[in-house]
């Protein structure tokens, strides 16, 4: 009994303590505030887009219409802007983002691939970066093709974020080792920094 | 049942994950390069590329006709050609041959120069004086990929010489009728 009292009483006094406290609480006026925690998480997509939604595979070929005796190989024909360059970024204050691209595989001797990420299609909202013009050979390098990625997203298709333009050129100083076959490599866009959609790596 | 839930809940965190990775911040294509295979050959020169070869009447009776003046006019026809090989290895020649008929003891001779001019890439060399006849004969061989340049002064000129055999039975056939005859130039494969 004398339990039950003891428990009755620390109620009791917890009970007291409450009104008390909604006593000293006394200067309610016609405004009130709480806090919001807003927890953005940091955002890092990137995507390559062609007419019918993801892009699967281009070609690069040379065209021999017309070409004369003693011409070289015209690879200006072997030239795609089908493809498009799509983000979303939500990056820290002060914080930017690249898109670096590479290749897979070495390309045929002699031969160079010269990508162009041009100016921002109409529709992006934010800060998007600044495309450029790059030139790979070799898979070991990565090159950075889009800098300067704030808060921002493109929109989805091939005619919005930066527009791809790709040509195979030929190093006429190695135009001895050029060869007649057909190769394919796989070119890899990655936009640069950590996000929360990116597992962290360790 | 509560380990079905978390069996379920399992999977889900791992799809999850899944597709994370194939939607994250990397993205790729393929890209196909097709170099094409390339050989072409022509002929060309300041005019027409036909020649001619008249012999001058010698001055002093008893002296016979002479072909050898006419050396320095017909050397101004050029071979250019583009090559695109299929392999390291893969070579082509030039081969050339004439079609019709020539005059009985009349040898015609044909000499490429060294390539000069724009050209770039694995250009042949020439055989030096070749004999023509009905048979292909090598002029220029070990080409690889390349292009002499379009053009007169690119690629290799052609100087041609026309000897007969000095002995009576060619001398006594001698017409002043025209001969007409070709000669063909071929890129071609090494066998």
């Amino acid at each position: 009994m004398k339990k039950l009292s003891l428990i009755f009483a620390v109620v009791f006094i917890f009970g007291v303590g409450n009104v008390v406290n909604a006593q000293v609480d006394n200067n309610d006026t016609n405004e009130a505030s709480h806090q919001v925690t807003l927890n953005i998480p940091k955002v890092a997509l990137v995507d390559i887009e062609g007419s019918n939604g993801e892009a699967n595979s281009i070609t690069l070929t040379p065209s021999l219409t017309k070409m004369e005796a003693g011409a070289a190989v015209d690879f200006s024909g072997a030239t795609n802007s089908d493809l498009a360059l799509n983000y979303t970024s939500i990056v820290e204050d002060g914080e930017t983002r690249d898109i670096t691209v590479g290749i897979s595989n070495n390309l045929p001797t002699g031969l160079s691939l010269e990508i162009t990420a041009g100016g921002i299609f109409s529709g992006a909202v934010g800060n998007p970066g600044t495309g450029r013009t790059i030139e790979l050979a070799a898979s070991e390098e990565s090159k950075s093709i889009v800098t300067g990625i704030g808060s921002v997203y493109t929109g989805i298709g091939n005619k919005k974020g930066h527009p791809l333009t790709y040509n195979l050129k030929v190093n006429d100083s190695k135009y001895s080792t050029l060869e007649a076959a057909s190769s394919t490599v796989t070119v890899t866009y990655t936009i640069t920094g950590d996000a929360a959609n990116v597992p962290t790596q360790e | 049942m509560k380990i079905v839930q978390r069996i379920l809940v399992l999977f889900l965190m791992v799809c999850y994950t899944g597709v994370l990775v194939a939607q994250d911040n990397v993205s790729s294509h393929k890209l196909n390069i097709e170099v094409p295979e390339v050989a072409l050959l022509g002929l060309v020169s300041e005019n027409a590329s036909d020649i001619s070869f008249s012999a001058s009447s010698p001055t002093e009776a008893g002296n016979a006709i002479d072909f050898h003046n006419n050396k320095n006019q017909n050397n101004h026809i050029w071979l250019n050609y583009s090559s695109v090989i299929n392999n390291s290895t893969h070579r082509r020649k030039i081969v050339a041959f004439v079609q019709g008929e020539m005059p009985k003891g009349m040898h015609l001779k044909v000499k490429a120069s060294e390539a000069e001019g724009s050209g770039k890439g694995k250009l042949g060399h020439p055989a030096g004086e070749i004999l023509l006849s009905d048979k292909p004969a090598e002029i220029i061989s070990g080409i690889g990929s390349c292009y002499t340049g379009k053009g007169v002064n690119n690629g290799h000129v052609l100087t041609y010489e026309l000897e007969y055999d000095q002995d009576s039975p060619t001398y006594a056939g001698l017409s002043t009728e025209p001969t007409t005859f070709n000669v063909i130039y071929t890129l071609t494969d090494h066998n």
